[in-house]
């Protein structure tokens, strides 16, 4: 990508971001304790929500589990361009400010791979 | 296979109510989801683990002639537990979040806990001065085997981890139709049923003692017990159904 491109397509992230993005609390934790190396923010990103799955507890549908659960896919997609803080790690978490009842979610994975933004796969928390 | 399926069912759940740390979470065969979210917002709220009772396959001996199908049957009994990252007690400040105490949700701790419950629950079963731990002990005549399994993953927006007990037993044969006096521990069960402020639970009695047809002719006990033909008890047992 030349630096041209990827301006243009910083603008588009910017653009999109101004319209979609919302308050989003980044908690950072180690071991499951306030970590005190890193110091909690606000940002803006755009959070998704995926269509719910039922299954049982193994994830799937193996016979010898009964019990079963809910669960959804989500995502948070936050700008490179616009986030310069420190790096977010699995077993961070973060809160829904702007979403009714502030929902809480599990960083379960942080995917820094994408060049124009960091994906965190996040679970129910 | 019947009758005392619900009977070892509902004396689990109730033997294990408030004796474990899910607290009065036991649930009775429970299929539904145990959590529910959309838009990451809990709708009906598990803010605590879960246990659940199930009774599986079945396997009764029989042989002869005769369709005897009130026996004992070696059956298989689950017991499973979980817990799931959002069942846990949070700061709103640090974001910080502990099952119990101390002791923040991570991986190692939620199996901690899974493993504490599984104590629990052997010692919730083994507490004889439980009326109901006592009762499940009257239902089950042996032991066969007795297994435990684990789960764990984070796939799909849900980190959880559940622990899973299988007790394979015999179970007592059923109560006996017509009978003056019920076996135990039936008697005992039905009184404890019937004096439940649940109204669900008292009808349930009531259906299940509507079954045993206290009022049923001596002769009829005696060819459903025995699982015979009527012409078989015409001609009093002989394998051949008598002519015309």
């Amino acid at each position: 990508m030349t630096p041209e491109t990827k301006q243009h397509f910083n603008k588009v992230v910017e653009e999109v971001d101004a319209r979609w993005a919302e308050a989003i609390e980044l908690k950072f934790l180690a071991d499951g304790k306030a970590d005190q190396t890193r110091e909690n923010t606000t940002i803006k990103a755009i959070l998704r929500v995926g269509n719910i799955r039922n299954t049982n507890l193994s994830g799937g549908d193996a016979l010898r589990w009964r019990g079963r659960v809910n669960s959804a896919k989500t995502q948070l997609h936050i700008a490179k361009s616009l986030y310069e803080g420190l790096s977010i790690k699995k077993g961070d978490r973060i809160r829904a400010i702007d979403r009714e009842g502030m929902p809480w979610f599990d960083v379960l994975h942080a995917n820094y791979r994408h060049s124009l933004r960091i994906v965190l796969e996040l679970g129910e928390a | 296979m019947s009758l005392v399926r619900i009977a070892a069912r509902h004396c689990l759940c109730e033997a294990l109510k408030g004796k474990t740390s899910v607290g009065n979470n036991v649930q009775d065969s429970s299929f539904g989801a145990l959590n529910f979210n959309e838009d990451g917002l809990p709708e009906t709220s598990q803010d605590q683990p879960f246990l659940t009772v199930y009774t599986d396959e079945a396997d009764m001996d029989a042989g002869g002639n005769s369709l005897k199908l009130l026996g004992q049957a070696e059956t298989k009994i689950y017991f499973e537990w979980g817990i799931t990252s959002s069942m846990s007690v949070k700061d709103e400040d640090t974001g910080e979040s502990v099952i119990v105490q101390d002791i923040p949700v991570t991986d190692a701790n939620m199996e901690f806990k899974l493993d504490l419950i599984g104590r629990q629950i052997v010692n919730a079963l083994s507490d004889t001065s439980d009326p109901y731990a006592r009762m499940f002990r009257e239902l089950v005549v042996s032991v066969t085997s007795f297994k435990k399994a684990r789960i764990a993953n984070e796939q799909d927006g849900l980190r959880l981890a559940a622990h899973q007990f299988e007790l394979n037993c015999a179970l007592l044969e059923e109560p006996r139709t017509g009978a003056e006096v019920l076996s135990n521990p039936f008697g005992e069960l039905f009184g404890l049923m019937e004096a439940s402020d649940d109204p669900a639970i008292v009808a349930k009695a009531e259906l299940m003692k509507a079954l045993l047809e206290p009022e049923a002719a001596t002769i009829d006990v005696f060819m459903m017990e025995n699982g015979m033909h009527p012409e078989q008890i015409q001609t009093l047992g002989l394998n051949e159904p008598a002519d015309g």
